[in-house]
């Protein structure tokens, strides 16, 4: 009997195991997976000892992640026979904690859903002006680094992150929004000019971008940075409009975040494809996007059109291509759909710069 | 799935718990000795997946009377999925003898696997119920996990750890019943107490009711004077009214929570949880008739001193105050206190305004309670610097209040208004809702949120 129990518990680790090898897990931070393998304990509802042990695991990763004592918190109290769903009695928790503690914890199990190997089809290329991509999909809570791999797109790791209390796609300033679209990485200002809040690290991004002058779109000082120094993280909406990480998962991405020469993308979501079918969609879209019809930027035809880096703002119906000029600026044009069509969508505040 | 749990759970919490703790006692039940070869080879093949073949072997060589047998062949069964069969197996077995934890687990495996959830429950709680030190070991568990529960929680969402005794159950090697111990820990003196039988099920944590329990365990004391001062309906009961809660609440202060076993009828309804679960004893009749007739969440709160009374007259008052109060504060006096907090909490929320337009950063900052809990996971220090900055851009501030109304919160009130806000190149219109709590003679703001 026993021997059985030993071996079912086996069977039911061994086909987690298969099920996680399934996810883009294997490109997360090795301390975020001790959080998700226990939140992922937690959704598929088996032995509530090894959720407590994998809660546990993940508490002494991350001992500064209220989420891991979190789920602590409800394997015991399920073992208990207690509501995990409700405080306990003894403790009045701000109005919002409890809630944002759920809300972490279904946002970082939502990379679960994004199968292994898979490549994003908001990015549609990435040329050679641009080293990384770090892509935002603010609806899994994500930002994905990304390079370019021959005529592909690798994922190199991914990481949890929190935009603006209301989401993404900012309009005004105060909107408590992270924009949506494409940017740069200005630049990079070190933590001793930074106050605790922020973490040991920021990178402002170039919002607003020309196109969002453009569209009247007003507001400033979008960064990425980190959290205060007594956290791990912070809830999945949580900042005034700008996108944070986990101090050490920001400290990871500053070799690939390299001012000038690093594209952030902010999308709501993207499909994640085979990469097979991704090459497809990649040269069906290249085809389509009439990259001749450049607005800005000198061009000597499709050569130099095939060193553009193209992004998909699905939601958007938008196409951008950028192109770093010789003096290293970022130059971006814009294509909307219309009737079948991608349309050059034209910023004529923007084009009258260049 | 409602926006308030977890992500996808499925707990099927106290049969999962006892399977699991039943499998660990498992281990130790001994095998019998005859055809030992077969047995350990037909476990072997079951343990290594090889389940027909294991089937095959005990078929031939298996007495299906034989507990042992039993065992290997319903895992057999059980892992080549026929449930049924595990359970047509198991259960004359089990019949004939109900108090064999090994064989009532497999057979509750073997329920559950079939669906017989509520059947499976059944059996585990008999086989652990009719052993005495079974089930005070299994309800000192239980115990065990809701302190670890709270202390993990308190992490969580950055409340103070909460000093915890549960009342736990001991077994005397000729007594029948378990005693109730409570630990004495840092200055408390710890506490035995003859108990009473344990109750047949398994009690689900009282606290834990649908209401919010951390609110009304506070009750009893917010209501502490009213009763006999009622006919002064004036700020005063408010006042009054009001700092023994705040003194009482271990939550948001310190000294409370360091109330020893001596201090009781104060410091525990603070901390029912653990207690509820804790006790292997029954609520006390009179904490149970005290609460009877108030308000169910109040019952969480006065159940738990329910050892004391007996051995500490000098609480008793006390203790029955609370009850009185918790009665009171169910009734009428709501209204006439209402009447006094709006009158107060008017004024200190202009106040606060005031100061808010004078862009006076130290007289703004003081209406924020110590306790309060900064929004945005900011730290206090961080958040008075982000006060700071705003109170202090250029240009003049004009804050203004409108439709207040104030409501009973627990140990405090519930103030909510319109707030126009309005700054250079910004203004706002927003509903505002804040947590006052009395500090030291002082209304002070305990959370504060706009909708």
């Amino acid at each position: 009997m026993k021997r059985f129990a030993r071996l079912s518990a086996l069977w039911i680790v061994a086909l987690l195991t298969t099920c996680w090898g399934s996810a883009h897990a294997d490109t997360e931070s090795s301390s975020d997976q001790n959080l998700r393998e226990a939140i992922r304990l937690f959704q598929g509802g088996t032995s509530l000892d090894q959720t407590l042990s994998a809660a546990r695991n993940a508490g002494r990763a991350l001992p500064k992640s209220h989420l891991a004592y979190f789920l602590q918190y409800q394997a015991y109290i399920s073992m208990a026979g207690g509501d995990p769903n409700q405080a306990p009695a003894a403790i009045k928790p701000s109005p919002d904690a409890h809630r944002e503690l759920v809300n972490e914890a279904r946002a970082r199990g939502k990379l679960a859903s994004v199968p292994s190997g898979a490549i994003p089809s908001a990015i549609v290329q990435i040329g050679p002006g641009t080293d990384t991509v770090l892509l935002v999909e603010s609806e899994r809570s994500r930002l994905w680094i990304l390079t370019r791999k021959g005529d592909s797109v690798e994922v190199v790791a991914n990481h949890y992150v929190s935009v603006g209390q209301q989401g993404i796609g900012k309009e005004r300033e105060g909107d408590r929004k992270t924009p949506l679209g494409v940017y740069r990485i200005q630049s990079e200002i070190p933590g001793a000019k930074l106050i605790d809040f922020y973490g040991p690290l920021a990178l402002p991004l170039d919002y607003p971008n020309s196109m969002d002058r453009a569209r009247a779109k007003t507001g400033s000082g979008i960064w990425l940075h980190g959290v205060p120094s007594d956290r791990y993280a912070r809830p999945p909406l949580a900042s005034d409009g700008c996108v944070v990480l986990a101090n050490e998962d920001l400290l990871a991405l500053r070799k690939y975040a390299k001012p000038g020469r690093t594209t952030v993308v902010v999308v709501p979501q993207t499909n994640w494809l085979t990469p097979k079918a991704w090459r497809a969609m990649s040269s069906a879209q290249l085809a389509e996007l009439p990259l001749e019809m450049f607005q800005k930027a000198s061009t000597n035809g499709s050569a130099e059109a095939m060193r553009r880096s193209v992004y998909h703002l699905e939601t958007e119906q938008m196409m951008v291509a950028e192109y770093i000029d010789r003096r290293g600026q970022s130059v971006r044009d814009y294509w909307k759909r219309d009737g079948g069509r991608w349309v050059p969508y034209l910023d004529t505040k923007s084009a009258a710069l260049h | 799935m409602t926006s308030n749990s977890v992500p996808g759970p499925a707990y099927r919490t106290a049969s999962i718990l006892v399977l699991g703790i039943l499998s660990a006692v498992c281990l130790s039940m001994p095998g019998p000795a005859h055809s030992a070869g077969e047995l350990q080879q037909a476990e072997q093949l079951v343990e290594s997946g090889r389940s027909s073949e294991a089937l095959v072997l005990i078929q031939r060589y298996g007495k299906s009377s034989d507990v042992a047998w039993a065992q290997v062949h319903s895992a057999a069964l059980l892992a080549s999925g026929q449930s049924r069969k595990a359970v047509d197996l198991l259960a004359p077995l089990h019949a004939a003898d109900p108090l064999n934890l090994a064989l009532a687990n497999n057979y509750a495996v073997a329920l559950e696997a079939i669906g017989a959830t509520d059947t499976a429950r059944q059996v585990l709680e008999r086989a652990l119920g009719d052993g005495a030190a079974t089930a005070a070991a299994f309800r000192n568990l239980r115990s065990l996990y809701a302190k670890l529960a709270a202390a993990s929680y308190a992490r969580a969402v950055d409340a103070p750890v909460q000093r915890m005794t549960p009342t736990l159950a001991l077994v005397m090697p000729s007594a029948k019943q378990a005693l109730a111990f409570t630990p004495g820990i840092g200055e408390g003196s710890p506490v035995l107490a003859r108990g009473q039988a344990p109750a047949p099920s398994i009690a689900p944590m009282a606290a834990l009711g649908p209401e919010a329990p951390g609110t009304s365990a506070n009750t009893p004391a917010t209501g502490n004077r009213p009763p006999s001062s009622s006919s002064t309906p004036a700020p005063a009961p408010v006042a009054q009214a009001t700092v023994p809660a705040s003194t009482a609440t271990p939550s948001s202060s310190g000294p409370g929570a360091t109330a020893s076993s001596s201090a009781q009828p104060l410091g525990k309804p603070t901390t029912p949880p653990p207690a509820a679960t804790a006790a292997p004893v029954p609520q006390n009749p009179a904490s149970t008739s005290g609460s009877a007739s108030s308000a169910t969440g109040t019952s969480a709160g006065t159940a738990k001193p329910a050892e004391k009374p007996t051995d500490k007259p000098t609480d008793k008052p006390s203790d029955k105050a609370a009850d009185k109060a918790s009665e009171s504060t169910a009734e009428k006096p709501v209204n006439e206190r209402q009447a006094a907090a709006l009158a107060q909490l008017e004024r200190a929320t202009a106040s606060w305004a005031a100061s808010w337009s004078k862009k006076d950063v130290p007289a703004y900052l003081a209406f924020y309670a110590k306790t309060f809990q900064p929004p945005s996971g900011l730290s206090r220090s961080e958040w008075e610097k982000q006060r700071h900055d705003r109170l202090n851009r250029p240009g003049p501030i004009k804050v203004t209040i409108e439709e207040l109304k104030v409501a009973p919160d627990g140990d405090g009130w519930r103030v909510t208004f319109r707030q126009h806000y309005r700054a250079t190149g910004l203004e706002s219109t927003a509903t505002k809702s804040m947590r006052w709590v009395q500090e030291g003679g002082r209304w002070l703001i305990q959370a504060e949120r706009a909708q």
